[in-house]
């Protein structure tokens, strides 16, 4: 059976990588690295090249779980990581002064993957910074004439991710 | 559409989704405060030298003298980067001088969304980074194939460097970073200990990457004109010195 291939995006500090380990069934292969630059206020380590884990779904489909850099500088590598991908988790960081404007960088950069697959936005930290809400990415959404499932999630909560993969697979059913 | 969180959950069943999860718990950074990446806040340029981007033929380093380094019309004596809160705003440096073929590298104009991390924050004095230049001129020296040597911190920020042709070396430097990792991951995965080096070998040159220290990485680019046992030695080298210098 061929594995099914996702590709979590978001801006560094979103939690792609907790996501991933949250719900992969081995420790899933990292690249991080230690950041010198602005992010090291946030976070000690960022992505620099990939993030894998696996899920087995009861049929026994197995999903793999890549996880691309948050900096654009590694857009080759996003380029590389959607080869082959069926679908796009977008998480978007609620605390970052901007929301928007990353969340509009990512559909913007992955637009022809996601006209190909489909994608789902999962908003996380929404409970330490609860502006702008989910109706208003949902608005904001709208305006840019886009229609996507938007949660909010805690990356760290499996349940919340799972359900983020859930949501990606019916949407890729019904599509 | 808006779809609620709890309608579709468990349409499809995942194996853990029907037992009750014991979730380990990884702490996510928090902060009490919204995080801001200082869109506003520019500091200087990492300290890196492009000398004879114009001759792609030249066949020995064009000389960088610290007086070069420290021209004080580039406003480069700041050439490290220690980023803070209210650092000053320097305009974009583009610095090209007459006859002397370098120039200041500034980071690739192809952002159309500029939340990018570029303020590093390692810093390095004058005189560290003077040190460290004239290694990587001995390293090109003693290596007549290489055209290119590079130091840049692990997460793909090209912090000094010195190349004979005209190559993107700021997306050297990133990829470079995203290899090294990826070694570094693969030997791991294979049960194998420290990755020492990152090897391409092309057919008309070869790229070799290594760490210099936990958060510097040195990128070699040479023709076939060195052998691959050179490059690996001198490299090593070059890596060894620039750590004790860099540290």
């Amino acid at each position: 059976m061929k594995q099914i291939k996702f590709i979590f995006t978001g801006p560094p500090g979103a939690g792609k990588t907790t996501a991933i380990a949250t719900i992969s069934e081995f420790p899933p292969v990292s690249t991080d690295v230690f950041s010198t630059d602005s992010l090291s206020k946030l976070k000690d380590t960022t992505t620099v090249a990939m993030d894998f884990g696996q899920i087995t779904l009861e049929n026994g489909q197995k999903i793999g779980l890549y996880g691309t850099p948050g900096q654009r500088r590694f857009k080759f590598m996003w380029d590389i990581l959607i080869q082959g991908g069926l679908g796009l988790i977008v998480l978007i960081d609620n605390r970052r002064p901007e929301p928007f404007k990353d969340l509009a960088m990512y559909l913007d950069n992955f637009s022809e993957f996601i006209e190909k697959t489909d994608a789902v936005i999962g908003i996380t930290c929404i409970d330490i910074k609860d502006t702008p809400t989910l109706d208003d990415y949902q608005d904001f959404l709208k305006e840019r004439g886009q229609i996507y499932p938007s949660f909010a999630i805690d990356a760290r909560n499996k349940d919340d991710v799972l359900f983020l993969l859930n949501t990606l697979l019916t949407c890729l059913e019904t599509s | 559409m808006k779809i609620k969180k709890g309608k579709l959950a468990a349409f499809f069943g995942f194996k853990s989704q029907n037992q009750e999860e014991s979730t380990e718990q990884k702490s996510l950074p928090v902060t009490d405060k919204p995080i801001d990446f200082g869109e506003d806040i520019h500091t200087e340029q990492p300290a890196v030298i492009d000398s004879a981007i114009a001759d792609s033929k030249a066949t020995e380093p064009v000389a960088i003298n610290s007086e070069n380094l420290l021209e004080p019309s580039t406003e480069i004596e700041e050439k490290t980067v220690e980023v803070e809160e209210k650092a000053t705003v320097a305009d974009p440096l583009e610095v090209e001088a007459t006859n002397t073929e370098f120039k200041m590298a500034t980071p690739e104009p192809t952002m159309d969304y500029e939340h990018e991390e570029e303020h590093l924050i390692v810093n390095y004095s004058k005189e560290q980074l003077a040190v460290s230049e004239e290694k990587l001129e001995e390293f090109m020296r003693v290596c007549p194939g290489a055209y290119g040597v590079l130091i840049s911190t692990v997460d793909g920020h090209e912090l000094l460097y010195l190349v004979k042709r005209d190559i993107p070396v700021h997306k050297i430097s990133t990829m470079n970073s995203s290899l090294l990792a990826l070694g570094e991951s693969i030997a791991r995965e294979s049960s194998q200990k420290l990755c020492q080096f990152v090897i391409l070998e092309n057919s008309d040159g070869r790229v070799v990457s290594l760490r210099i220290n936990d958060i510097l990485m040195l990128t070699c680019i040479s023709s076939k004109d060195t052998n691959l046992g050179m490059l690996l030695s001198v490299g090593r080298n070059t890596a060894g010195d620039l750590m004790k210098i860099l540290s």
